[in-house]
């Protein structure tokens, strides 16, 4: 699971009203190295949520200290940041989260993530 | 293509007979459309094909719908990336042909980034690994365990450029509908619609405007012209693009777009 991908989703567990962003609990994370994309990143900045990536980078940074420090808001000019636009591109294409799990904000409900993939089938009774 | 221009109803025998127009077109089309060429599968083995759909004539027919739009120049020159989400994707073979050929021949095209959901895990897994053999570099293509896109309605809401679908269709007893093994891939209860009509809203909230279109599989027990109608209501168009005859039932792509 990238970061880009944490982005757009959610919890839908019964009675939540919020269940977004997902904390991550990460065990396994491993980089996989692409050559940026600039334009790819800049064209989709404005389709994510910042604050959820910030937050992401933040917990997965606990356990993978390698990762670079965000600012915790996106400054004005990013396309003269050579080196925000770089990290920006790591984190949300090179970065996987290959086992853990995501946690609903609301309901601390635990989504596992098994080999790359969350697991956000619900029971019955939380749907 | 013939054009409706208002509502069309299931007893209005003109629009019925407009339909069926559609349909023979659509025949006509899947006629001429080379047979497009499958990915490699080899990979798997019959073990994974005990609880995953294996490729047939849905899913050939589906490619080449996907061949037909590419070659028709689908988001040709576009500069924005283009995001494509199969659901219920079972072996994603749909995903990876039209990954494969993004970048065919003449056209521009921007980079595609690609979701995928099932809810059957073992589905995914394969998936997954035919993605590893048979996607081109760079890739881009993310799987969730999910029904339907329920766990990305809200962060893929109208950024859906293709979406893909070949839904469990096939007309069941209600009570075998639910399942997370293959029986997923095909049970659909009554009429094999109860899969398809959870999906009209989420396809709705999902496609971009106004480019986004969606592919989808019917047959004819899913009484594709009643489902056209919902489409309508919703501001959506519904119209067969490629229809063939396989077996025991007429297999038909609908391609879904903004009126």
């Amino acid at each position: 699971m990238r970061l880009l991908t944490h982005n757009y989703l959610q919890s839908n567990v019964k009675g939540t009203e919020e269940g977004y962003p997902l904390g991550i609990v990460p065990e396994t994370v491993e980089i996989e190295k692409s050559p940026v994309d600039r334009e790819l990143l800049l064209s989709i900045l404005p389709k994510l949520n910042y604050d959820a990536v910030h937050q992401a980078v933040a917990q997965l940074r606990l356990h993978c200290s390698t990762l670079p420090k965000l600012p915790s808001t996106l400054p004005e000019n990013i396309s003269n940041d050579e080196n925000l636009v770089n990290d920006l591109y790591f984190v949300l294409f090179d970065v996987h989260v290959k086992n853990g799990c995501l946690v609903c904000p609301a309901t601390q409900r635990k989504f596992p993530i098994k080999d790359g993939i969350p697991n956000m089938i619900l029971h019955e009774d939380e749907i | 293509m013939t054009e409706f221009h208002r509502l069309p109803s299931k007893h209005d025998e003109q629009h019925s007979e407009q339909w069926e127009k559609l349909n023979t077109e659509a025949e006509i089309r899947a006629k001429k459309e080379p047979t497009a060429p499958m990915p490699d599968l080899d990979h798997l083995t019959s073990d994974d094909f005990q609880h995953v759909y294996e490729p047939a004539s849905d899913t050939f027919l589906l490619i080449d719908a996907i061949q037909y739009e590419l070659r028709s120049g689908l988001f040709r020159d576009r500069l924005e990336p283009v995001i494509a989400l199969e659901l219920g994707c079972g072996t994603a073979v749909p995903s990876v042909f039209l990954r494969r050929h993004w970048q065919d021949v003449k056209y521009f095209r921007p980079t595609l980034l690609s979701f995928a959901t099932d809810v059957n895990p073992r589905a995914l897994e394969v998936a997954q690994s035919t993605v590893k053999i048979a996607d081109p570099h760079p890739h881009f293509f993310e799987f969730v365990r999910c029904d339907l896109a329920s766990s990305l309605l809200n962060g893929l809401h109208r950024r859906v450029s293709i979406l893909l679908f070949n839904p469990p269709y096939v007309s069941t007893p209600d009570e075998e509908v639910g399942g997370v093994d293959i029986e997923a891939s095909w049970a659909g209860g009554k009429n094999g619609r109860r899969v398809i009509d959870r999906a009209i809203s989420q396809i709705e909230h999902l496609l971009e405007k106004p480019y986004g279109m969606a592919y989808l599989v019917t047959v004819e027990d899913n009484n594709p012209f009643e489902l056209a109608q919902r489409f309508q209501q919703l501001g959506l168009k519904m119209r067969p693009l490629l229809r063939r005859k396989a077996f025991n039932e007429r297999l038909t792509i609908q391609k879904v777009e903004w009126i």
